[in-house]
């Protein structure tokens, strides 16, 4: 068993599930986020593991103790709180202490731990603040500190940087990653801003309505979803449902609706091993593809699908140009490409270059992956 | 923008409260007008040199203060569920028997504790059954205590609803993540957060309860007496005029005085918000 292990756990409000059947075992140390759009329940597990609600059903396990019946104080944990939670009526000093002085730790050694991790969090000098004088940041380091002093087996943090302006945000991303690399302390981080979680997280668990989609790491979520969801959720991409076909004996391509059929290249084909009439998602990044305005001859060896769409919106974003295209069976795709200079206009009929290689095709069932 | 206000306190509090204060000062025959306007004190140091006075005094700081605590202790909890119970169920009824309480009108309700606390009421025919002995709780500072306390305690728990709601749960959420049971995070961090709250109740108690009238009329049954009844008595009997208004201002000043101390003292426990 890892060292956080959180079992087949279900969690109903009234009528609203909540939490469905959430299961997930990381090793300590590691730091995982919860990601997903509000209302997945990623905070509902995060409150689970801290134990402020009970599940209906399952267990969660930490350092191999089972956690059921404890309540959040017989816990080891550390929280962070979205609005960081900073007692008003303490200093600085006596916010971060507290969990240590409800440890009955003898007051030279708090005296001495709280100014380790006051340094740590670059806040030596504000012992004798009030929350209240503190800016947004500080108010989130002290919280911060307050969570890590007691050094506990794993770290919450519910959206802590969400009440931040823009700047800090991304600053402090690597904060909270250096100072948990430091620590080595286990981390659960819930967010719904992808950019944070694949910047940081060493797992991503990607969850909608109560359930985990995919869990795995930033790169193979990105570049390998499984589940049509958390590729139209992570960046963009473009999701278009179709049939494998066999074409040739040797070849296997993708039938879109409307008749048009693209290749795949032959690791992708290898390692999927569609069958002929399997309904599966095609999925390829805006930035994987590419226009041209004439068809060019094509040779037996080209890598790419062309595709016949017309020009319907486009959108100048400074360091590149977005397409949106329309297919000739309707559907919309978005293009992406660095060439701002020469530039398509809207109404007229272009090739998209879909590269055989970049193709990701999801089954359409979606596999839900746990490590 | 504050003129009217000034026009209204005026004639309506300042000039009362100032001839009350002039006629304190008066002299006082039975036998010519209702007061002689000549200056003197005498009526001053007749009031504070009688000791049934000073009795009296001390007691209705005393019962005061009992009220103003009990109705505390009794009245937080209530307020503590309603603000935080998750059953609205219970939260409505206890708001309501909390304000029906409240907007009771004192005299039905004091008939009620008569004969619920009687010799032959129901309490002691309760403890009839046990001893030969009745408790007398009429006519007693205990009775007087009991009925206050019955009519405060709403007025607290009202009073206190609201700074508790305003206390984050995510701040007793976070006391208790950091190893804090029920009961420390309860006096560290939602008792010292909602003081304000409570001294406005304590203060708001203590003035209605030093002052109170009817309570001690109907459950001290003349035996016990409160400041107020003091005033009514004394000033009844004679028709003094500057008495009347010598007792009316000492009242006065005791009640503010003992608020104002009140006041400081728990505005010391208080700390940056």
């Amino acid at each position: 068993m890892g060292f956080l292990k959180v079992e087949n756990v279900c969690k109903k409000f009234g009528k609203t599930i909540a939490v469905d059947n959430v299961s997930f075992d990381i090793e300590k140390g590691t730091f995982l986020t919860l990601l997903g759009p509000s209302g997945c329940g990623k905070t509902t597990t995060l409150r689970l593991i801290a134990g402020f609600i009970k599940p209906d059903k399952g267990e969660i396990f930490i350092n191999n103790e089972p956690q059921t019946g404890k309540p959040p104080y017989q816990r080891n944990i550390g929280v962070v709180f979205q609005n960081y939670a900073l007692f008003p009526h303490m200093t600085v000093e006596e916010n971060v202490a507290f969990g240590l002085k409800m440890r009955r730790i003898k007051d030279d050694i708090i005296k001495k731990k709280v100014s380790e991790a006051l340094d740590l969090v670059m806040l030596k000098g504000f012992e004798k603040r009030y929350p209240k004088e503190l800016s947004g940041g500080q108010q989130q380091r002290v919280a911060l500190a307050r969570a890590l002093v007691i050094e506990p087996d794993v770290l919450l943090l519910d959206e802590p940087l969400s009440n931040l302006d823009l700047k800090l945000r991304l600053q402090m991303r690597y904060e909270i990653k250096r100072l948990q690399k430091i620590a080595g302390i286990t981390t659960v981080y819930v967010t719904h801003d992808q950019g944070e979680a694949l910047a940081m997280s060493d797992l991503i668990a990607v969850m909608n309505q109560g359930h985990i989609l995919q869990i795995d790491t930033p790169w193979r979520i990105y570049n390998n979803p499984s589940h049509e969801f958390v590729a139209e959720f992570i960046g963009e991409t473009n999701v278009l449902k179709g049939i494998a076909r066999e074409i040739n004996h040797t070849s296997t391509g993708i039938e879109l609706e409307g008749g048009i059929i693209l290749h795949l290249g032959l690791t992708n084909n290898e390692k999927l091993k569609l069958y002929n009439g399997e309904e599966v998602y095609l999925c390829i990044r805006p930035e994987h593809l590419s226009l041209v305005r004439m068809l060019p001859h094509k040779t037996k060896y080209d890598e790419f699908n062309l595709v016949r769409g017309k020009i319907i919106e486009e959108i100048y974003v400074g360091s590149y140009m977005e397409y949106l295209v329309e297919l000739e069976n309707g559907k919309l795709v978005k293009v992406r490409t660095e060439e701002v200079l020469n530039r398509f206009n809207i109404g007229e009929v272009c090739y998209i270059k879909f590269d055989y290689n970049k193709l990701h095709i999801i089954r359409k069932k979606g596999d839900i992956n746990c490590r | 923008m504050i003129f009217p206000a000034i026009i209204l306190i005026f004639p309506l509090f300042l000039i009362p409260l100032a001839s009350i204060l002039i006629i304190s000062l008066f002299k006082y025959s039975p036998l010519q007008s209702l007061w002689i306007p000549e200056f003197t004190i005498e009526n001053y140091t007749n009031v504070v040199t009688s000791p049934l006075f000073i009795d009296v005094l001390i007691s209705t700081i005393r019962i005061a203060v009992a009220v103003m605590v009990l109705s505390l202790i009794l009245g937080y909890p209530i307020a503590y569920y309603i603000a935080r119970s998750p059953s609205n169920f219970i939260k409505r009824t206890l708001l309501i028997i909390s304000v029906l309480t409240f907007f009771m009108s004192w005299v039905p309700r004091l008939f009620a504790w008569i004969i619920i606390l009687g010799k032959y009421g129901v309490i002691n025919t309760m403890l009839r059954l046990i001893t030969e002995e009745p408790i007398k709780l009429l006519g007693t500072d205990l009775g007087i205590i009991i009925g206050l306390t019955h009519a405060m305690t709403p007025l607290t728990a009202l009073i206190l609803i609201n700074p508790i709601k305003n206390i984050d749960l995510t701040l007793e959420e976070s006391a208790k993540s950091l190893g804090a049971d029920n009961i420390q995070t309860f006096f560290k961090i939602t008792l010292p957060l909602s003081l304000p709250g409570i001294i406005s109740a304590l203060i708001l108690t203590y003035s209605v309860a030093v002052s109170a009238f009817i309570t001690p009329m109907m459950l001290g049954q003349g035996i016990t007496l409160m400041m107020s009844n003091y005033v009514y008595t004394r000033f009844g009997e004679t028709l003094n005029f500057p008495l009347g208004a010598t007792l009316a201002v000492v009242l006065l000043t005791v009640a503010l005085t003992t608020s104002y101390i009140i006041n400081l003292s728990l505005g010391k426990l208080v700390k940056v918000r």
